[in-house]
């Protein structure tokens, strides 16, 4: 089944617009104990941490903070700040991520003391990458509920070989290990824990008790002194805080629809937007109350899709350069560049550059007469 | 090595956080990542594994000793090909890490 319950999804706009106190960005989920709001408020201090090459950033580095990509229009939020990932992608079929070769995210940002010793100010492009994509910082409000959804319903949700000839074929990223993945434009990453113990290695250079070891610098040790911060540079105790501030991080309310934004909602749905931005999700059983069966606002399905020649670019897992997974919209109104790469300016460049399985939605949305293209846009920036 | 300097150093992390009496045992711990290259002599293998977006290579020599499994069926080292998913039982021999037991995952 591809469709969300039409049901479920008028319950949630209903109490996301009206039945319910909105939720303004940056709110904790509503329904946490005293307990969780606390750690809610102290992982979002850590979040927030500034770091230095003193308390563990580097040698390279991408921020020095968390809070310093995912800051528009508060902590959680997206951010200008477009990193490099590169991987290679094999006549076989294979991926390979490069970790050899210090990929496949290549951090922009060195440290002084690395800077000295090698003469660089960012890690080099790895010399067997056949691919080189660029990467926005995404809003990361709802992540939490993302990944309290069963991978049993984005398997439901998954058609690889299109057998139902509606020209969408969405199947599940895999991770090195085997398990489904969620997160990452390439649905890679299996657990937002995981996504945000590998973050603080990756994006700040900060490594924590799962990933104890830096980075190479493009394939070759880091240079004796340089890193005089002793393994790990975090512990667990900050990674798990981080993990809850993220995890308790709620969906803002959309605002109130601008005029015809209601109308553009049903177009969305009617020209196949919704076909793999699924309005709906629902969560599992969960042992926290307020991510216990949840049925929430995704406009994903948590799948890759191919997306066409023109947007592809790397490999990641199973995905090749040109599958994608679904972007979440929830947030999109707070976003300056749009797509991935933040290569589009505007929605509507955005939508234009669907291609693969999203030819057809973007080939409807352009036979839409100006008023209606208006009113699909204005309900996305609703979002 | 690097990779290897990495590998010894996720190894005696974790033998780190074993209980005193645990660590008189060479230290078994399970590892779980796609098969990124293979040699045959000597025996060894590289295994993609990592956490999150934070991939590391880890290198595993594989002694004949070590039990290689198939979908069930004992197989040799060549059974195994660039992209399988494996599960590695290994311990640290004090200078390398050294498979035990080597089971291909079936991915559904």
């Amino acid at each position: 089944m591809r469709r969300a319950p039409v049901t479920s999804w008028l319950l949630v706009v209903l109490l996301a617009g009206g039945c319910a106190r909105p939720t303004h960005p940056g709110d904790p989920i509503s329904g946490l104990s005293a307990g969780q709001l606390d750690r809610f408020r102290r992982g979002r201090a850590v979040f927030d941490s500034v770091f230095t090459p003193e308390s563990g950033l580097g040698p390279l580095f991408n921020a020095a903070a968390c809070g310093e990509c995912h800051e528009n229009p508060v902590s959680g939020g997206n951010g200008d700040e477009v990193e490099v990932h590169a991987t290679a992608f094999h006549a076989d079929g294979i991926c390979d991520p490069l970790a050899g070769e210090g990929g496949p995210v290549i951090q922009q940002d060195a440290t002084p003391a690395l800077k000295a010793a090698l003469g660089i100010d960012r890690e080099p492009l790895p010399k067997d990458a056949t691919g080189r994509g660029l990467r926005t910082s995404p809003v990361v409000f709802g992540r939490g509920l993302l990944d309290a959804v069963p991978d049993s319903v984005l398997l439901s949700y998954a058609d690889p070989d299109d057998r139902n000839h509606d020209g969408i074929s969405g199947r599940p990223n895999r991770f090195v290990d085997g398990r489904i993945g969620r997160f990452g434009r390439k649905a890679f990453v299996p657990t937002l824990a995981e996504f945000n113990a590998g973050a603080f290695v990756i994006e700040q250079g900060v490594t924590d008790p799962a990933v104890p070891t830096e980075e190479l610098v493009g394939g070759a040790p880091i240079p004796a002194g340089v890193d005089p911060t002793p393994e790990p540079e975090i512990d667990q105790k900050a990674v798990d805080l981080t993990t809850d501030f993220l995890r308790f991080l709620a969906l803002p309310s959309p605002v109130s629809m601008a005029r015809g934004a209601g109308q553009g909602r049903g177009l969305f749905a009617g020209i196949g937007c919704a076909r793999c931005h699924l309005p709906t999700l629902r969560t599992g059983k969960n042992p926290i109350r307020a991510l216990d069966r949840r049925t929430f606002s995704a406009y994903t399905d948590l799948l890759l899709h191919d997306m066409g020649p023109d947007l592809a670019d790397i490999c990641l897992g199973l995905a090749s350069p040109s599958e994608f997974r679904t972007e979440p919209l929830v947030g999109l109104r707070f976003a300056k560049h749009f797509l991935h790469d933040g290569r589009a300016a505007t929605v509507e460049q955005a939508i234009a550059l669907h291609g693969g399985e999203g030819s057809r939605s973007r080939d409807r949305f352009k036979a839409l007469s100006a008023r209606e293209r208006t009113a699909v846009v204005a309900f996305l920036k609703s979002l | 090595m690097k990779r290897t300097a990495s590998a010894a150093f996720l190894l005696l992390f974790a033998f780190a956080l074993l209980p005193a009496r645990a660590q008189q045992q060479p230290a078994s711990v399970p590892i779980q990542g796609t098969v990124y290259s293979l040699k045959t002599k000597p025996a060894s293998l590289d295994l993609l594994t990592g956490v999150g977006m934070a991939l590391r290579l880890m290198h595993i020599t594989t002694p004949p000793s070590a039990r290689i499994e198939s979908v069930g069926a004992a197989a040799p080292l060549s059974a195994l090909k660039r992209g399988d998913i494996v599960r590695v039982q290994c311990h640290w021999s004090g200078k390398e890490l050294v498979a035990d037991r080597i089971e291909k995952v079936v991915v559904r």
